[in-house]
Formats: structure tokens, sequence, C-alpha cells
């Protein structure tokens, strides 16, 4: 029973992860052929509720991986990933995304 | 004049494209962090070719290329980041 | 067809890729262009060789792409740190909770360059 959630959160992942993979390639493609670059960088702080090195480093992995942003520093503790984003109007909706996406999967897997 | 011969070559005009625009970039600076961002652009662009390569002649050792390319640009990329990181200006 | 269809979005890819790689006003935005997008066009160029059929042996292209996937994000996380702590110029950024966590040099230089050119 255990292992059928891994696996599904597992096949979650991945498929959540090509999806994204995706539209923030077509995102980034839109805002690099804009006749007017517009924008709006930030450094995000993302909380993650992880225990497990391994999957503090799969969330930063993920969060590097997706176009658009990427993980510049992992606080000693590993409870909070810095994360630059290349576009983005609202950090804690970029927050909210990003945690429903992967950090959920990545807890079901930890389990 | 169409055809998989036109095909490829339009591609590779495309790819040429992408060589130029990452060398003039490496070229331009300004800072050492966009060198080595073009640098790594140029080899994602080498991989292309490699693919590329392998397509028009038909031998499948050419993708073996683009892995020993890909290769080199981990450890060239790990390598450069560390020589930016102790670079470090003082506070 | 389909391996064409790969083949052009794969090069319409790195192509974009390195447009951003010029346009975009400073080196992390620039980062994020070259290194993801040029993955995804390098991944769907080699799938679409891959899939083509005119190849001898078409196995060995599965092994870049994995290999590309699994040191991308290494290497795009170890550029960015580097040239954040380097000094390099960022435009457009508001405000920076990593500054005091990591230290970073606020003085750097007019050109951006944040480090002297040997």
């Amino acid at each position: 029973m255990k292992l059928l959630r891994r696996i599904r959160a597992a096949l979650m992942l991945l498929a959540v992860f090509l999806w994204d993979l995706v539209v923030a390639s077509l995102g980034v493609a839109r805002i690099v052929l804009s006749p007017r670059i517009d924008t709006a960088p930030a450094i995000i702080v993302v909380p993650v509720e992880l225990e497990q090195p391994w999957a503090v480093a799969l969330a930063a992995y993920f969060a590097s991986l997706t176009p658009g942003s990427t993980c510049l520093h992992v606080s000693d503790d590993r409870h909070l990933l810095y994360v630059h984003v290349l576009h983005t109007a609202d950090a804690a909706a970029w927050t909210a995304r990003f945690k429903r996406h992967f950090v959920r999967w990545i807890r079901e897997l930890e389990a | 004049m169409t055809g998989p011969d036109s095909f490829q070559a339009i591609l590779g005009i495309m790819l040429a494209i992408a060589l130029i625009l990452a060398g003039w970039r490496m070229v331009r600076g300004p800072s050492f962090a966009d060198r080595f961002v073009a640098l790594d652009m140029l080899t994602a662009v080498a991989v292309g070719f490699a693919a590329l390569t392998a397509l028009s002649t038909g031998r499948g050792a050419f993708l073996d290329i683009a892995l020993g390319v890909a290769l080199i640009n981990f450890i060239a990329t790990a390598a450069f980041a560390v020589f930016l990181e102790r670079k470090r200006k003082g506070p | 067809m389909l391996a064409m269809i790969l083949q052009g979005l794969g090069a319409a890819f790195l192509l974009i890729a390195a447009i951003g790689v010029i346009r975009l006003p400073d080196p992390l935005q620039r980062m994020h262009s070259a290194t993801k997008a040029g993955t995804l066009g390098t991944t769907l160029l080699l799938l679409g060789v891959m899939a083509s059929g005119e190849l001898d042996r078409s196995g060995s292209g599965w092994l870049p792409i994995l290999f590309l996937l699994v040191t991308l994000p290494l290497g795009a996380q170890l550029l960015a740190r580097g040239s954040y702590l380097s000094g390099t110029r960022l435009e457009g950024l508001e405000d920076d909770p990593l500054a005091e966590e990591l230290g970073r040099p606020r003085n750097a230089t007019e050109q951006g360059t944040g480090i002297d050119l040997p």
C-alpha cells in the first residue's frame, strides 16, 4: 500500500514536471520574443517542510530544472530555499504554486 | 527544392544563427558571468550540431560525441562557478 | 513527420534561447534562457534525430538526454550562485533577502563585472 502511494507520487511528480517544463518554456519564449523586454525578476524565499536531505535536494532540483526559476542557495538548516525567478508579479502566488506542484508530492514520496 | 535535405539545411542555418548570437554575447561580456553563460549556450548548440551531423551522415556514433560535449560542459560549468565564487570581492 | 516536428521545435528553442542570451538584461536572467530553454531544445532535437530512423544505431541518444537532465540543474545552480556571489549587476530586483544570508557585496562595480579583469 505504501509502495503504491509512492509510485503514484513519483508518477505525478513526473507528469507535473513535464507539464511545467512545457508551460514555463513557452513563457520564457514569450518574454524573449516580445518586442520590449519587460521582466520582473525576484529572489523568493520558499520554506519547505521536508526532513530528509535527499528530499530537499529533489525540491531544489525541480526548482532549478523548470525554466524561469533557479535555486540559488539552501539555508544551512535545510528549511529555506532561495529561488531566483525570471518573471513574477506575485511572490506568494509563485510559492503556493511551487508547493502545490512539487513539495506536496515529494512529501508523499518521503513519507 | 523541398525534402529532407533542405529541411536539414534550414535546421543547420537556425543553429548557426544561435551560435553567432551566443558567440557575440561571449565577446561582448560585459562580465565574467555573462561569458560563462554564453559558453553554456555554445555547448548546447554544439550538442545540437552533433545531433544534426548524426542525422545527415546516418551514423549513430555522433550521438556519443554529443554525450562527450555535454560531459565537458558540466565539468567546465562547475569549475567556472567555483572560480567565480572564489574571486568574490570582500564586503 | 513526427521526427521533423521534433527537430524543428528543438532548433527553434535553441534559437530562442540564443536570442534570450542576447536580449535579457542581466547574467542571471540570461542564464534562465540559456541553460533551460537550451536543454529543452537539445532534448527535443536529439529525440527528433533518434525518431527519424535514419541512423545505424540510435540507442545511445538516450545517454546525452539523461545526462543533460541530471547535470543541467546542478550546473545552473552552481553558476547562478557563483555569479550572484561575485557581485554581478542585477536589474529590476527590488528586495534581496539573500544578501544578508550570504554577505553579497553591495559595491559591485559600474560595469557590473564585480571582479577585476586580469
